[in-house]
């Protein structure tokens, strides 16, 4: 995609991806096959505590009812098997640092692929980085990234999270993280994600990626699917309607998403329209913002 | 307070800045390690990814990263930002400026250090320094050694004044905190203008956010007139390609209201979502007024 001037005139007078270019004819023909679009929020409230703490049995309680929601399997060890067999080399990608993923968490996905799905722990790998050869020994990836606001790229979560795959992150800030869906089409990481799992326990609605307290809020949630832009486009409401909340007053992102929209629109990686997308709600319903 | 001692932190700060911020050894139950870590403009990505296109998107100098540790305790992150003119650690803090104010009695009204907390974090410009203290976990006592740390890290700077820039228009907009910035990204995070940097900022030229009720204003000040004036030919060009004749001073009705740029020396004015010309005109005669009584024009 071309380095085409974007202006804010363009929001005031269309969509994000048609201001970032795109045209639904290629839109279309990216379309090559139909969309998973199902997304799955699973909440707890007493996952964390006032101290922010964990409670891992609550949290791996979680982790099974989202396996199951997402594969539609009876049982976790069932939604497992559906991810990775065991004879896959699985590569874990969570955010590592600055709002990281719990390690609760990344601990808990290794262990159930383990105990519930077979894989030696030798078959899963921390992926995340710039080397791509781990990424390429790969035979399934589970994206884990933590959910963020990111003042450069406006969402800091599901797109963002293969940036370093790219080994030149810095080419895909400001109003260029239109493009952060490319990543997902190199060789070496298309097709490869079976599951994209958001950790919510903890999020933060702006000021991303350092850590500010002021907006970060009690979620407890784990959010997903296996369309990474979808589970990215209930990312963005969530995000979105936490900060309309805090202001009171609609309180947009700012520089805009684009990769959102431009991943579904420009990439066709997955859908970016919330009618398009089936969302399932388990557990604690207070503040579910979308 | 409950401090055993100060003592300088070993680190190799290469600066002529401002001399390394000494921090306790103790602060309430938490403690820190002898030494601390020094962040540069070339390690910064390294240390905070993406991030640190903020920092540098100032005239950022090194970073001091200090974790106070106590068991059974969350931590407290302490990061002091050297910058190179007291300027861009003001137009850090001014990014951001909801929170409770602190007045630990120092400065005179709207001088270093001036200090915000919210949450847990404390938000400090002290001269060239920006700060942040941070307890993972906001408790009473948190937030009492947060204080202190920011309080300390205060009184080793020297006082100064918001960017002479700031201090023209200030009285201007009573009603919106202005926001200063060097870099079209920033500006890009706090006022989405466009993809690339059609207005030709970078580290040497500063420039000012404003806004009036739905009107927003930008006043740019750049190292000689006739940058400030390809910059705004470019502008134009770039923002208003549906306006051929576009030129400096003219309004221009956009999707949400007027759009504007007026070239005054090494200033530029620029308007957008102006609800009428006549408030439109009259806003930049003030501003150009300002700035000639401040002997800036």
């Amino acid at each position: 995609m071309n380095d085409r001037l974007i202006t804010r005139r363009d929001f005031a007078r269309t969509s994000l991806a048609a201001a970032a270019g795109a045209s639904l004819t290629s839109a279309a023909t990216l379309r090559a096959k139909p969309r998973s679009s199902r997304v799955v929020i699973v909440r707890e409230e007493a996952v964390l505590d006032t101290a922010h703490k964990v409670n891992k049995a609550i949290l791996q309680k979680m982790l099974d009812q989202t396996v199951m929601a997402v594969t539609g399997g009876n049982a976790a060890a069932d939604g497992w098997k559906a991810i990775a067999a065991v004879k896959d080399k699985v590569g874990l990608v969570p955010t590592p640092h600055l709002n990281p993923t719990h390690p609760e968490l990344i601990e808990l996905v290794a262990s159930s692929l383990q105990n519930q799905a077979g894989l030696p722990a030798e078959r899963i790998v921390n992926a995340q980085g710039r080397n791509l050869e781990i990424v390429k020994s790969c035979t399934v990836l589970i994206a884990l990234p933590a959910l963020k606001a990111h003042w450069l790229t406006g969402i800091g979560t599901v797109l963002k999270n293969y940036i370093m795959f790219s080994g030149n992150p810095q080419a895909y800030h400001d109003s260029r993280n239109v493009k952060l869906g490319e990543i997902w089409k190199l060789p070496e990481v298309e097709g490869k994600t079976k599951l994209v799992l958001v950790d919510a326990l903890y999020p933060l609605c702006d000021k991303g990626p350092q850590p500010d307290p002021r907006y970060k809020w009690h979620y407890n949630g784990l959010i997903a699917g296996t369309d990474p832009v979808a589970v990215e486009t209930v990312c963005l409401n969530i995000i979105t309607k936490k900060r309309e909340l805090i202001k009171g007053e609609p309180w947009p992102l700012t520089p805009p998403p684009l990769c959102v929209e431009a991943a579904d629109k420009l990439y066709g990686l997955g859908t970016s329209s919330m009618d398009e997308i089936s969302l399932e709600r388990i557990g604690w319903r207070k503040e579910l913002l979308v | 307070m409950f401090f055993l001692f100060l003592a300088t932190l070993p680190m190799t700060i290469n600066t002529n800045v401002v001399f390394p911020i000494q921090l306790p050894r103790q602060v309430e139950h938490w403690s820190r390690p002898d030494s601390a870590q020094t962040i540069t403009a070339q390690t910064i990505f390294d240390y905070m990814d993406g991030a640190g296109e903020l920092y540098l998107g100032f005239r950022f100098d090194s970073l001091q990263v200090v974790e106070y540790t106590a068991e059974g305790s969350y931590n407290l992150l302490v990061e002091i930002y050297y910058m190179q003119e007291s300027d861009d650690a003001f137009g850090l803090l001014s990014l951001d400026l909801d929170g409770e104010r602190i007045d630990w009695g120092a400065a005179p009204e709207a001088s270093s250090p001036s200090a915000l907390y919210g949450a847990g974090l404390l938000r400090l410009w002290a001269g060239p320094v920006y700060a942040r203290v941070m307890a993972f976990q906001e408790t009473e006592t948190a937030r009492r050694a947060v204080l202190e740390l920011g309080r300390v890290i205060a009184a080793q700077c020297r006082s100064a004044r918001p960017p002479k820039l700031i201090q023209m228009v200030q009285p201007l907009f009573t009603n919106a905190p202005l926001k200063y910035f060097r870099s079209h990204l920033v500006l890009n995070s706090i006022f989405y203008l466009a993809s690339q940097n059609i207005l030709d900022l970078d580290l040497s030229v500063e420039g000012v956010y404003a806004h009036e009720g739905q009107m927003k204003v930008l006043l740019l000040h750049y190292p000689e007139a006739r940058r400030a004036a390809a910059a705004a030919q470019f502008f134009l060009q770039s923002y208003l390609p549906d306006h051929q004749s576009a030129r400096c001073g003219g309004f221009y009705p956009l999707e949400s209201g007027y759009c504007a740029c007026f070239h005054a020396g090494v200033y530029l004015i620029l308007l957008f979502d102006c609800p009428d010309i006549d408030s439109g005109r009259q806003w930049v005669q003030t501003i150009e007024c300002r700035l000639r009584t401040g002997d800036r024009l």
